[in-house]
């Protein structure tokens, strides 16, 4: 019965779509990334229809593939990153030669600058701009960090990476998107 | 109590110090980094307040087009098969 194929397809799509690309929208840098991670999401699940357990909501079910394509999408940008640990450190010119901040890239305060309310729209809009302007993995440790409240070694297990390219990642996410919110929102 | 560190180092020390990874020494090293430069203490106070509003972006909906394709591929899916 097509007709009620369909009738039950978008019942899924109606139901769930929104919820598993809001999801990932916000923890990929950008929206056909996402929509492929749904897509995939739900026709594996389609597919798959016989190892779900009506007990439990669909909802939790359709999450749980979406995380594992997540993290697969993750792992593919971190595939190759062993002994790179130094090229991802070298791409800037944030610090001078004694660490110290460069001039150009000094931190300035953002107080003095036009009346910026937090928390607009806008605002969310360029905060979610600037992730999305940080590298693949940069943005990843990050999420992954301050949206999922996973710690270091965890991020490092899921990732496949070593300790020294988080903090490399890490520090890099915040400095760019710190750097970016100030030149794009809170000074501009 | 230990040499002084760079810019750079603060920056990631203040990452490690979210964890509790620092050592007593690298604690003291920081804190008087921080008394001492106002620019990595402008840089503290702005990424915790940014790593904060992170998770209050509101999330996007599925475009609706996407969404009747979707809708579409899944129906097709066990017709074909």
């Amino acid at each position: 019965m097509p007709e009620q194929l369909r009738a039950h397809a978008a019942q899924w799509v109606n139901e769930h779509a929104d919820a598993l690309y809001g999801y990932a929208w916000q923890r990929v840098r950008d929206e056909d990334t996402a929509k492929d991670l749904v897509q995939e999401t739900m026709l594996a699940a389609w597919r798959n229809i016989e190892r779900y357990d009506p007990a439990q909501p669909l909802k939790g079910w359709l999450f749980a593939i979406l995380k594992n394509k997540l993290i697969d999408h993750y792992r593919k940008s971190a595939s190759g990153l062993a002994g790179r640990t130094q090229e991802l450190a070298d791409e800037t010119g944030f610090f001078d030669e004694d660490e110290h901040w460069a001039k150009g890239f000094y931190p300035q305060d953002w107080s003095g600058g036009a009346d910026r309310q937090l928390n607009t729209r806008e605002f969310y809009k360029i905060l979610h701009a600037c992730k999305n302007r940080l590298k693949e993995l940069q943005a990843a440790v990050f999420s992954m960090k301050y949206l999922d409240d996973m710690d270091s070694e965890e991020i490092c297990r899921e990732l496949g990476i070593s300790s020294s390219n988080y903090w490399v990642l890490m520090h890099r996410a915040k400095v760019q998107l710190r750097a970016c919110l100030e030149k794009n929102w809170f000074l501009r | 109590m230990g040499q002084k560190i760079t810019c750079a180092q603060a920056v990631d020390y203040l990452s490690k110090k979210e964890e509790g990874k620092l050592t007593l020494r690298q604690r003291y090293q920081l804190w008087r980094h921080l008394l001492a430069c106002s620019l990595c203490r402008l840089f503290r106070v702005q990424t915790k307040h940014l790593t904060r509003s992170l998770r209050q972006v509101p999330p996007a909906n599925m475009p609706a087009g996407d969404k009747a394709a979707l809708i579409e591929k899944l129906a097709a899916e066990k017709n074909t098969g």
